[in-house]
C-alpha cells in the first residue's frame, strides 16, 4: 500500500535529520564555547565549560563534590546542598538554622530551588546525567565529577582548584592524600605480605559489587587486595553477580558498607555467613568479613585516604595496629 | 428524521457546554498551580506581574519593582513550562488512551500498548549509558531523542510484524504490542544491571516526571499533541463506527482498515512524544478516558476532546502535587496519577447502577 510506505519513508527520513541535526548542533557549541573568554573547563564528560569569573554562588549536587569543595578552602561559598549531604558538617542543621539551602535530593535535585539561588557554578556527579541538559539549556554552568580512580580523584580535585580559583589549596589536599596513600602502599609492599582476595559486597539481594571501572576497586588495590571481580574485560560498574561466583573465587576478606550510618541493611554479618554455600569461603572460615563506612565508601572525595587505610588496616592488622 | 435531527442539535448544544465549562476548569487549573511549587514565597500578585510583563502591551503598566531576576527565572524558566508540558502531555497520552480503546475495542488498552513506553525507556537508557550528555539535539537532551526514536521505532515493529497483506489485524496486534512491550522491557532490564551510578536516572524515567523541564521540550511536544488531537477530531465520527465493530462500520462506509492504520499512527507519534519528554506516566493514557466516558458518554466526538482536557487538568493537579510533596524532596508524578485518579476512578465507577462498557 502506498500510504504505508510513505509513512515508513517519512520516518526514515526524520529520523536521519534528527541524527544528522545532533552533529551540526554539537559542533555548533563547541565553536560557540570558544567564543567565551575565561577560565575553562573539562570536566568528566569531557564538557567544556567557560566560566567569565571565579564562582562565588556554587551548588552541589553531590556529597563528594561539597566535599572537595570544603577540603579545598570554598565551602564558603557554597550556597546549595543536597539532602543527603552529611560531611563535613551537619548541613541539615545549618538548612533548619537558616544557614545553608537544600537544593533537592541526591539524583533528585529541585530546579526551583536552584534557580532561587541564582549559582553561578552548579556541580554534581554522574546520577543527574539526565538532567544536565536541561540545566545547561537555562544558562547554568555545570560541571560534573565522575571519577573512575583514586588518581581520577585528585584530578577532580584539582579540577574544582582551577575552577573556584583555590589551585594551592587543591594542591596541598592532594598532596595530603597522595603520601597518606604511599605510604599505606609502601608499608604492605616492605612487608612482602601474600595479597589477600576482596569481596566487596555493595548490595544484597540482588548481589552487587564493585567492579574494574570503580575507584573502590582502586582503593582495594591501593590497599593492598585484589578485588576478586576486577576483570578488566568486563567494565559494568556495579555488576549483580551469583553467589556461586563468589565461592569459586573464594575471598580472604569481604567487606560490607554500612547503610546511612546504620548497620549494613543490605546484609549483616550474620547474614553473610549464613548465606548457603558460603561456609567454604576462607573468609567466613577465618572470620574476615569487615564492616565499612559505607558513606565514605559512596562518596569519591577528600576522605579516600580513609577508604583506603580502612581496607589495608582490616585486611593486614599486623601492620597498621600497633604503628600508625 | 426530525427527531433525530433534533437530538443531535440538543447533544450538540450540551456539547458546547461541557467543553466550555472543561476549558474554563482547565484554565483555572494551570493558573492556581501556577501558584504551587518550592519556591512558595513567591506570592500570587508577583506571578500575575510577571506574567502580565511578557505581554508586549501590558508591560509598561506593571509595576515590577517587587520582582527579583531569580522569581523572574522561577516562574517564566522553570515552573511556567513545567505546567504546559503536563497538560500537553496529559491531553497527549488521555487522547492516544481514547483512540486506542476506540480503535481495538478494548477497554484494557492504554496508550503505551503498542510498546512506545518500553521502546522509549530502552532509547532513553541507550542514551544515558552508552552516549556522553555533552551531546543534546537541537538543544533537546540526547536522552529525550533517543527516547522518542525508539518509541517509535517499537512502534512501528509492532505494527510491522503484525500485519498480514495489507490488513492489520486487531488481535494479531494486541498480542504483538504485548510482546513487544516485554521484550523491550527486557532489554531495559539488561541495562539497568549496567546501569551503576545512572541507575537512579533510568528508574526516574520509568516513573515519569516533569522536574527538569525547559521550553524547548514543550515546543518539541505541542505540535504532535495539537495537530494529533485536531486530525483525529476530524475521524470521531468513523471512531464512533469502528468501536461498532468492523463490520457494521464498512456497512456504513468507512475504509475500517486506512481509518485503524492511520489514528493508530496519529496516538503513536502522540505517545512516543509525550514519554520522550515526560518519561512513562501510568494510568493517564487508560484511566482518564474511562473517567471520561463515564461522566459524559460513549459518543467520540465529545469523548475525545473532553478527555484531552480532563487529562491536561488531571496531569497538572498530580504534578502539583509533587511539587509540594516536602521541602526541596519531589515524588515521582506515576506515584500520584494512581493515587489520585484511583478513588475517582471508583466514585465513578460505582456511581453507576448498571455495568459499564465501551
Amino acid at each position: 500500500m502506498v500510504n504505508r510506505n510513505i509513512i515508513y519513508i517519512a520516518t526514515v527520513i526524520i529520523i536521519v535529520i534528527i541524527v544528522s541535526g545532533a552533529f551540526i548542533y554539537a559542533d555548533y557549541k563547541t565553536t560557540n564555547q570558544n567564543g567565551k573568554t575565561g577560565i575553562t573547563i573539562t570536566d568528566d564528560e569531557n564538557y567544556n565549560t567557560t566560566l567569565a569569573a571565579i564562582p562565588q554562588r556554587i551548588v552541589s549536587l553531590a556529597p563528594s563534590c561539597t566535599q572537595i569543595l570544603f577540603a579545598i578552602g570554598e565551602g564558603s561559598k557554597v550556597v546549595g546542598v543536597t539532602s543527603a549531604d552529611d560531611y563535613p558538617y551537619n548541613f541539615a542543621a545549618w538548612a533548619a538554622a537558616g544557614n545553608m539551602t537544600i537544593d533537592g535530593d541526591y539524583g533528585n535535585p529541585n530546579m526551583e530551588a536552584i534557580a532561587g539561588l541564582r549559582p553561578d557554578l552548579i556541580v554534581t556527579d554522574s546520577i543527574n546525567d539526565p538532567k544536565l541538559p536541561s540545566m545547561r539549556s537555562l544558562e547554568y554552568n555545570v560541571i560534573e565529577l565522575n571519577p573512575s580512580t583514586v588518581e581520577g580523584i585528585y584530578k577532580d580535585i584539582a579540577l574544582m582548584g582551577k575552577a573556584t580559583g583555590a589551585t594551592t589549596e587543591a594542591n596541598t589536599v592532594i598532596q595530603n592524600l597522595t603520601s597518606t596513600i604511599n605510604s599505606i602502599a609502601t608499608k604492605i609492599a616492605n612487608a612482602h605480605v601474600t595479597p589477600l582476595k576482596v569481596f566487596y559486597e555493595v548490595w544484597t539481594p540482588p548481589l552487587i559489587t564493585a567492579g574494574y571501572t570503580t575507584w573502590i576497586n582502586d582503593v582495594i588495590s591501593k590497599a593492598g587486595g585484589v578485588n576478586i571481580f576486577s576483570n578488566s574485560s568486563d567494565t559494568t560498574a556495579y555488576p549483580t553477580v551469583s553467589s556461586e561466583a563468589v565461592v569459586a573465587l573464594n575471598p580472604d576478606a569481604i567487606f560490607l558498607p554500612t547503610e546511612m550510618g546504620q548497620a549494613p541493611f543490605y546484609g549483616s554479618v550474620n547474614d553473610v555467613k549464613a548465606t548457603p554455600g558460603w561456609n567454604t569461603i576462607s573468609a567466613v572460615q577465618n572470620n574476615k568479613i569487615f564492616v565499612v563506612n559505607g558513606d565514605v565508601f559512596a562518596e569519591p572525595g577528600p576522605r579516600v585516604a580513609d577508604c583506603v587505610y580502612a581496607i589495608a588496616s582490616d585486611l593486614y592488622p599486623q601492620l597498621f595496629n600497633s604503628t600508625s | 428524521m426530525m427527531s433525530a435531527e433534533g437530538s443531535y442539535v440538543k447533544r450538540s448544544s450540551r456539547w458546547k457546554v461541557i467543553l466550555a465549562a472543561l476549558v474554563l476548569a482547565l484554565v483555572l487549573t494551570l493558573i492556581v498551580s501556577l501558584n504551587i511549587g518550592y519556591a512558595s514565597y513567591i506570592s500570587f500578585s508577583q506571578i500575575l506581574a510577571i506574567l502580565g510583563k511578557q505581554i508586549p502591551f501590558l508591560s509598561g503598566s506593571i509595576n515590577s519593582a517587587s520582582i527579583s531576576p531569580s522569581d523572574q527565572a522561577i516562574i517564566l524558566l522553570i515552573r511556567f513550562p513545567r505546567v504546559l508540558a503536563a497538560a500537553l502531555v496529559g491531553a497527549g497520552l488521555a487522547a492516544a488512551g481514547v483512540i486506542y480503546q476506540g480503535v481495538f475495542r478494548n477497554p484494557m488498552a492504554d496508550s503505551y500498548l503498542l510498546g512506545a513506553s518500553a521502546g522509549a525507556s530502552v532509547g532513553y537508557a541507550i542514551a544515558i549509558l552508552y552516549v556522553s550528555t555533552a551531546f543534546t539535539i537541537v538543544g533537546l537532551g540526547i536522552a529525550q531523542a533517543f527516547a522518542f526514536m525508539f518509541a517509535l521505532l517499537a512502534v512501528f515493529l509492532v505494527l510491522f510484524v503484525a500485519r498480514v497483506g495489507n490488513r492489520i489485524p486487531v488481535t494479531n496486534l494486541l498480542l504483538t504490542g504485548l510482546v513487544f512491550n516485554i521484550f523491550f522491557l527486557a532489554l531495559f532490564s539488561i541495562m539497568e544491571v549496567h546501569a551503576g551510578h545512572a541507575l537512579s536516572g533510568l528508574v526516574g524515567f520509568t516513573l515519569g516526571g516533569f522536574s527538569d523541564i525547559v521550553w524547548l521540550q514543550v515546543w518539541a511536544v505541542f505540535p504532535f499533541v495539537i495537530a494529533g488531537i485536531a486530525i483525529t477530531f476530524f475521524f470521531t465520527r468513523d471512531l464512533n463506527m469502528l468501536s461498532m465493530g468492523d463490520e457494521t462500520a464498512q456497512h456504513l462506509g468507512v475504509n475500517t482498515e486506512k481509518v485503524r492504520q492511520m489514528l493508530l499512527i496519529i496516538a503513536s507519534l502522540m505517545t512516543a512524544a509525550c514519554v520522550a519528554i515526560s518519561g512513562v506516566i501510568g494510568f493517564v493514557g487508560l484511566i482518564v478516558p474511562h473517567m471520561t466516558r463515564l461522566a459524559i458518554g460513549p459518543d467520540h466526538r465529545i469523548l475525545l476532546p473532553a478527555s484531552a482536557i480532563v487529562g491536561a487538568m488531571f496531569l497538572v493537579i498530580c504534578d502539583a502535587f509533587t511539587r509540594v510533596a516536602t521541602g526541596a524532596s519531589e515524588l515521582p508524578v506515576g506515584v500520584i496519577t494512581a493515587l489520585v485518579g484511583t478513588p475517582v476512578f471508583i466514585y465513578l465507577i460505582r456511581r453507576r447502577r448498571t455495568a459499564y462498557s465501551l
